[in-house]
């Protein structure tokens, strides 16, 4: 499903330059579960917005679903974005002014999907995320852990076959967090391939190979035997 | 999809409501002013268009020229439409009118006074597109002593009763039938009347000149027919003036010239000096104020739009995560902009509504946004709305929707270099608008309270001039002086064909040893005129009451023994139709306008057709009902007469009405301006301080003082608007030098003007900056980490 070589990233300001991804090579299979980890700064998130298509490489191939995308413009990206990527980010990254039903709907409405087709998948996964009686609240009347819940329905609401998690516990006390983890659990076992970036040990401990990152490099790749 | 964007523009404006409604307020505002002005601007171009074949239809102006003298006048003999319409096929008809005058109607004792009686040939009301409410167009003002009232004055004669066969008395003495009633004249007509008088009744008066030899006093119009060639009509135009009048004029040195000028050309254009009172300068400038407010209210929009935009960067980050296109976005901030700029809209139709009646008391007019017929109005309003919305939305949408979703979510794109530019460029550019029109609002005010105050070389305050309206009255002038004289807190009165200050008409006459006539003005006065107008003689002596037995004795003014007299000008001698001797010098007054340098003017004792007004000074303790003492004096003379008085400082200013209104307008609008642009200010003080947030926080964990932080902001304000000052100084002084060469007396424009109009700005942006700098300066230092 994704193939990345040699990715590169850097960052040019007027006088510094900063390498946040250096020669990155690796495959993902579909249906994998693949945490990435690494202290600050090692160049995770960056990697998470290039294989979401959210970014560029500066040089380097990533094919994604067969495609190469490294030098694709905004549009092409964008529309392989929104009929295969979902995201789920730290901040859950809702948009205040709409309300839960309103923010899970929005890619469908991207997608230029029917109205009463989107009001039908919209109410069904809201009640697969057990969220569908906050649907009409907003998103600063939910708790944490359910603006989360939030974003990975918005995340799956257009079937995607892969969906990025950026330090998706990040901002959730433990038992919020082990929720949201299973939702993403159950997605793979469902088989959405699952790429999700964490510090989080135990959050790592779900996915079926972590990839560590030091300085922009890959140091470590380690494939466990069975899911957790 | 609409539906989405739909929620989102309203629960994003529900949430910054404050900023909404600036938003809002401001472009509704500067709409409201652009409607205003454009309406007031189309109706000035509007002028006698009105009528059906208004094309076709051109006054006939003479011009004058020796080597003097060269000007335009409309107010011609009467013989020269006939003579056009007997030597030209071009010409299909005419129609002549005199100028308005005062006269006093009376029916069975009741009497009504009127400022607008006029004569009309008898094919006006087919000439012309005026309607008639009662009566024949083809022979209402047919025949002698035919008289057409309008319908407000037949009802304040008769009231319910026919008016149709009653007959009725002009001016006390003259019997006239009333033959038709007509409509009101629109009032986007050169020619107003509330009466109309058969002209064919001139021609049985014998004093009157009615040939081309004289009775400069019949404005002609003419038709032309579809196949009129002007380079044609020109050509024969010299044989024919030769003819008709230049071979009786030669040797006298005078020639005249003939010009046609377009009926719809009359109002604003009018190369004569007796145009009916519109401007182009003046029109110009008010659609310049219009564009000017109408810009600061985009640039305002525009400004608020892009710190809208920039709040929303997280939003917009998101939606292109979750698949929107650019053009996507585009669409939906755009169409935000328009339905945001069309709530406005339809604000400022609600604003213009409520503002009209008192605008129309402002500016003398009828308008009305929906007239009957006009739809440029509303088609150019909805068309500068959606371009309004438009333009302020385009340049949010495509800034906004450039950056790469990765920047907005990180909040790159507010930290990005230069991210302030684009506002504070609109910001100065909006202030600039406003300052120039301040400054232009003050040049202007301060030309007109110089001209106020300028002293006219005759009395202004306690002096009434008491109009003498029919033969009766001029035949009673010293009898209703003593009766004034009696009158406790009268000190003077003295009688006169013209008052001084609006500009007295001219006449040919031979200076001693001229062999050749020039046109000089004149102003017939009795013995005690110049005192009771406080004006000097410098040398020789006054009138007395000898000389009104003597009416070969005259006095001349300081200008016209500069211009025509070599060495004393006692005793030298005029010529016109007789000798008269200068028995005195009069220190120069101003008897025009300050639009004109004092002329040479000779004064006389023989009025050619009565005196019209009697000039009346009172004390200045005279109190509030000297008006009455008078009125009371004038019924005990003439009983039958109307008493008709105006004050000398009213009567002044009606030299200056184009220049008032456009005081008045400019004021108001520039208050717009001013509130329009500051509400940009504050918009763009509220965006850029609270994307400093950041920044003043961490400077203030470093140690910097809440009172240094505000100062520091206020001088990043301040140096926008001194470049707004500075960018207006020459624009200001370009223009303004323009208008004031309007005047031959007039005011300096110094730096001062344009200092403190800099200092005036700087404190209203001191005050709506101040206050989000204070704030903004509090900051506590843990939200910072917050934000962070």
């Amino acid at each position: 499903m994704i193939k990345a070589e040699k990715l590169t990233k850097i960052f040019r300001t007027d006088e510094v330059e900063t390498t946040a991804l250096n020669a990155v090579s690796f495959e993902i299979k579909e249906g994998e579960f693949v945490a990435i980890m690494g202290p600050s700064g090692c160049g995770k998130s960056t990697l998470l917005n290039i294989l979401g298509l959210l970014d560029n490489p500066t040089s380097g191939t990533y094919t994604f679903l067969d495609y190469e995308v490294s030098k694709s413009n905004e549009r092409q990206r964008a529309n392989l974005r929104k009929h295969n990527i979902g995201f789920v980010f730290q901040n859950f990254n809702l948009i205040d002014e709409l309300t839960v039903f309103e923010n899970v709907e929005l890619p469908l409405i991207y997608l230029n999907m029917a109205t009463r087709d989107r009001r039908e998948r919209v109410n069904e996964v809201l009640e697969q995320m057990q969220i569908a009686h906050r649907a009409k609240h907003f998103p600063l009347q939910l708790s944490g852990g359910q603006q989360q819940r939030v974003a990975v329905a918005r995340a799956v609401i257009a079937k995607p076959s892969l969906i990025l998690a950026d330090e998706p516990t990040g901002n959730l006390d433990s038992a919020h967090g082990e929720e949201v983890m299973n939702l993403l659990n159950e997605l793979n076992i469902t088989g959405t391939t699952i790429i999700m970036v964490t510090h989080s040990q135990r959050d790592a401990e779900y996915s079926r190979r972590v990839i560590r990152l030091f300085d922009g490099q890959i140091i470590n790749e380690n494939i466990k035997k069975s899911i957790v | 999809m609409f539906y989405s964007f739909l929620i989102t523009f309203y629960r994003n404006a529900i949430r910054r409501i404050g900023s909404t409604v600036i938003n809002l307020l401001g472009l509704s505002i500067g709409l409201a002013a652009g409607i205003l002005i454009l309406l007031y601007v189309f109706n000035e171009y509007s002028f006698d268009r009105f009528h059906k074949n208004f094309e076709s239809i051109s006054r006939v102006n003479l011009n004058y020229a020796n080597k003097d003298d060269d000007f335009y006048a409309s107010e011609i003999p009467a013989a020269v439409g006939p003579s056009l319409l007997e030597y030209f096929p071009e010409i299909s008809s005419f129609c002549r009118v005199t100028n308005t005058r005062d006269a006093y109607f009376n029916y069975k004792g009741k009497i009504v006074d009127i400022e607008n009686v006029i004569y009309a040939d008898s094919n006006f009301f087919q000439f012309f597109s005026f309607q008639l409410a009662e009566g024949n167009t083809k022979d209402v003002l047919r025949g002698i002593r035919k008289l057409v009232l309008t319908e407000e004055l037949s009802t304040k004669l008769f009231g319910d009763e026919n008016p149709i066969g009653k007959i009725v008395l002009l001016n006390g003495t003259e019997s006239w039938l009333v033959s038709g009633v007509a409509k009101k004249s629109p009032q986007n007509s050169t020619i107003q009347f509330e009466a109309l008088l058969s002209f064919e009744t001139l021609y049985t008066d014998p004093d009157l000149y009615m040939d081309w030899n004289g009775g400069n006093q019949y404005q002609t119009y003419v038709a032309l027919n579809p196949t009129f060639n002007k380079a044609g009509f020109e050509s024969k135009l010299e044989y024919f003036l030769d003819i008709q009048i230049n071979r009786k004029l030669e040797g006298s040195g005078f020639k005249v010239g003939l010009m046609l000028e377009p009926m719809q050309r009359l109002h604003l254009y009018s190369l004569t000096e007796d145009g009916s009172g519109g401007n182009i300068a003046n029109i110009r400038i008010f659609a310049l104020i219009a564009i000017f407010i109408l810009l600061i209210a985009c640039f305002n929009f525009t400004n608020m739009a892009a710190a809208s935009a920039i709040y929303r960067a997280r939003e917009t980050g998101i939606r292109k995560v979750l698949g929107a296109t650019r053009p996507t976005l585009i669409r939906q901030y755009l169409g935000e902009s328009i339905m945001l700029s069309v709530l406005a809209a339809l604000l400022a139709l609600l604003l213009t509504e409520i503002v009209m009646p008192y605008y129309n008391a402002l500016i003398d007019k009828d308008l009305n946004f929906y007239q009957t017929g006009n739809f440029i109005i509303p088609i150019a309003f909805i068309v500068l709305v959606i371009v309004t919305g438009f333009v302020s939305g385009i340049f949010p949408a495509i800034f906004l929707s450039a950056y790469q979703p990765v920047d907005t979510l990180k909040g790159g794109f507010i930290s990005s270099k230069n991210r302030h530019l684009f506002p504070k460029i609109l910001v100065v550019l909006q202030f600039a608008i406003a300052v120039g029109l301040l400054n232009s609002i003050w040049i202007i005010n301060s030309q007109l309270k110089y001209i106020r105050e300028y002293k006219t070389g005759f009395y202004t305050e306690n002096v009434f001039g008491i109009s003498l309206p029919g033969k009766t009255a001029k035949e009673k002038v010293e009898v209703l002086k003593q009766a004034f004289l009696q009158q406790a807190g009268v000190i003077q009165c003295g009688a006169t064909v013209e008052l001084p200050g609006a500009g007295v008409t001219m006449n040919g006459y031979f200076p001693e040893t001229y062999t050749q006539p020039v046109m000089i003005h004149v102003m017939d006065i009795d013995a005690t005129f110049i005192e009771t107008m406080g004006m000097t003689v410098v040398k020789g002596r006054d009138f007395d009451k000898i000389d009104a037995e003597n009416p070969m004795n005259c006095l001349v003014n300081e200008a016209y023994v500069r211009q025509y007299v070599a060495s004393d000008p006692i005793g030298k001698k005029i010529s016109r139709g007789g000798e008269m001797t200068i028995i005195g010098v009069v220190k120069d007054f101003h008897f025009a306008s300050l639009h004109e340098t004092i002329a040479p003017l000779i004064l006389t004792n023989k009025p050619y057709n009565g005196f019209n007004f009697i000039a009346v000074r009172t004390a200045d303790n005279a109190g509030n009902n000297v008006i009455e003492k008078l009125e009371k004096a004038w019924f005990s003379v003439l009983p039958n007469d109307p008493f008709i008085p105006v004050s000398m400082s009213t009567y002044l200013q009606r030299s200056y009405v184009s220049e008032m209104q456009l005081a008045s307008i400019l004021s108001w609008f520039t208050f717009l301006a001013v509130i329009i642009a500051v509400t940009g200010l504050l918009g763009l003080s509220s965006l850029i301080l609270k994307l400093r947030t950041k920044e003043l926080g961490i400077r203030k964990i470093l140690g910097a003082s809440g009172q240094r932080l505000m100062i520091a902001s206020l001088i990043e304000f301040s140096i926008l608007v001194l470049i707004a000052n500075v960018l207006a100084v020459i624009p200001v002084w370009y223009f303004m030098d323009a208008w004031l060469a309007g005047f031959s007396y007039t005011i300096h424009i110094s730096a001062a003007n344009f200092a403190v109009t800099l200092i005036v700005t700087l404190l209203i942006s001191w005050i709506s900056v101040g206050w989000q700098a204070l704030r903004a300066a509090r900051v506590k230092t843990i939200d910072i980490i917050k934000y962070e």
